[in-house]
């Protein structure tokens, strides 16, 4: 089983290797969002500095939610997703592996580029540790959530706008709780609560996520 | 405006909304046909 | 368990079984719904007594807290019966999700518009990040999702399932989101009151909101038995 998910893994990251533009343009896109605020709300260092953490969220969220389209789109084309629907590995298995290439792809680098953007902001240097982990502890439950939105409307018309409906109110705790870890270290208090709780959803999703995957793809395909 | 305008365009709106939600489940079935089709 | 029994209550899981019986509570739901409210509308409006603090805005309230009890409930209600559907693969119980939809957005709406109408004249805006009125602006997406998704697949069986896992995964997450948001809303507003709880209890208050609730709870009852009844028309 484990063979099968690192064959899985490697296989995505190999394909995402080859189209390389469309990773990159999700994480292009991440990095417009983060600049147009300013252009919105007015360059007040203030303001940006105390709007920054959402802004960073809020374009990871909307930047995660952009690429989860690519997740099963290209093997349901070529009819893999079916021979895997078919094949004698756990379907869970499957969309774990899946799931962990996606977040490899889309998610890391958001935490590798998220403190150039905070130096746009001029977040406080001593909360680029605070908004890496609470990245780092976030991105992997949006590309699960988000990966039960992409099987369940796979395929379909107006796919994407549905997908964004479809996801974004879930996506809603992991996004105060990232944000406002960053927000209260930047108050000067401890963020372990918020970062505590993230690892929990981390942990919730991890567990019920590839069940949940699994039925909507059954759903979908059959 | 008064607080009695914000009571009214409470209820008024709700039962409004209420009402319209039976106009529209009465249309609704008035087109899926008379009640005999189901044996 | 008796197999008469057992066979007893699932007759009712045939479409053509269920419809006449739909109508018979549909008719006796619609009238309890109008005596219902009739007397939580005397005793809201005319019973009860003026506010201290409030005036006469708080009555509000005996709309406002019921429609948002509404809107909870039928949102559980909805997940429950999906989850019966993809359990035992019956088609009522899809379409008994399909009809409480509607009716729920509805309430939530009503529960959202009457809570702005409330935090005008007490808190000065129409709209405030209420942590209870935030959760109900995310549970009212979350009624759209599913009935967007349910809209956007042409295949009827398809369809059913896909948004009866969503709506399962949706029911899942609404206590986490509730939890979220109010612990986010006490980050941000420190120690303002809630604006959804009046100042105090007096009996006339709550019986007021009780016999609201139950109203409303039969008239839904009422609207989703006649919707599902369309449903089924619709689809036999």
């Amino acid at each position: 089983m484990l063979a099968v998910a690192r064959t899985l893994v490697h296989r995505d990251l190999l394909l995402a290797l080859r189209r390389r533009s469309d990773v990159a343009t999700a994480l292009l896109f991440f990095v417009i969002v983060a600049s147009l605020f300013p252009l919105g709300v007015g360059a007040e260092p203030n303001l940006l500095r105390a709007i920054s953490p959402g802004v960073i969220w809020v374009a990871a969220l909307l930047s995660s939610m952009l690429s989860l389209g690519r997740l099963f789109a290209a093997d349901h084309a070529d009819g893999t997703l079916e021979q895997m629907l078919l094949g004698a590995a756990p379907l869970g298995v499957v969309a774990m592996a899946k799931c962990l290439a996606h977040w490899l792809v889309s998610g890391l680098p958001l935490v590798a580029i998220a403190p150039l953007i905070a130096l746009q902001y001029d977040l406080a240097p001593g909360l680029y540790g605070v908004l890496a982990l609470s990245l780092l502890l976030g991105t992997p439950v949006l590309s699960l959530i988000g990966a039960i939105g992409a099987a369940l409307t796979l395929g379909l018309r107006g796919g994407g706008v549905l997908l964004a409906l479809l996801v974004l109110p879930l996506y809603v705790p992991v996004l105060i709780l990232g944000a406002g870890a960053v927000e209260m270290a930047g108050a000067g208090l401890q963020p372990d609560g918020q970062l505590l709780l993230l690892g929990a959803l981390l942990v919730l999703a991890a567990a019920f996520s590839p069940w949940a995957i699994a039925a909507a793809l059954r759903i979908s395909m059959e | 405006m008064s607080h009695g305008f914000f009571i009214w365009a409470s209820y008024a709106v709700t039962f409004a909304a209420l009402a319209l939600e039976v106009v529209f489940l009465f249309r609704r079935s008035r087109r899926a046909g008379p009640s005999r089709q189901i044996k | 368990m008796n197999p008469n029994s057992t066979l007893r209550w699932f007759r009712f899981a045939s479409p053509q079984t269920f419809f006449p019986l739909a109508g018979t509570i549909a008719l006796g739901c619609a009238a309890a719904a109008a005596l219902l409210a009739l007397g939580g509308l005397y005793v809201g409006l005319v019973v009860a007594p003026t506010d201290a603090q409030q005036g006469e805005v708080y009555r509000i309230i005996f709309i406002h807290v019921p429609a948002a009890w509404m809107s909870m409930f039928i949102y559980v209600v909805m997940a429950g019966w999906a989850a019966i559907g993809l359990a035992f693969n019956t088609r009522l119980s899809f379409m008994m999700a399909q009809a409480l939809a509607p009716t729920g957005a509805l309430f939530t709406f009503i529960a959202l518009w009457t809570g702005s109408l409330w935090g005008r004249p007490t808190w000065g805006t129409y709209w405030v990040w209420d942590a209870r009125l935030t959760s109900e602006l995310i549970l009212l997406f979350l009624y759209l999702g599913f009935m967007a998704l349910h809209a956007a697949i042409d295949d009827p069986r398809r369809a059913d399932r896909a948004s009866a896992l969503l709506a399962i995964v949706g029911a899942v997450n609404v206590p986490i989101i509730y939890y979220s948001v109010q612990w986010w809303n006490t980050l941000h507003q420190g120690a303002s009151v809630s604006i959804t709880r009046a100042p105090s209890m007096a009996a006339t208050m709550l019986t007021g909101m009780l016999l609201m609730a139950l109203a409303f709870w039969a008239y839904s009852i009422a609207a989703v038995l006649v919707r599902v009844r369309c449903i089924i028309r619709e689809r036999e």
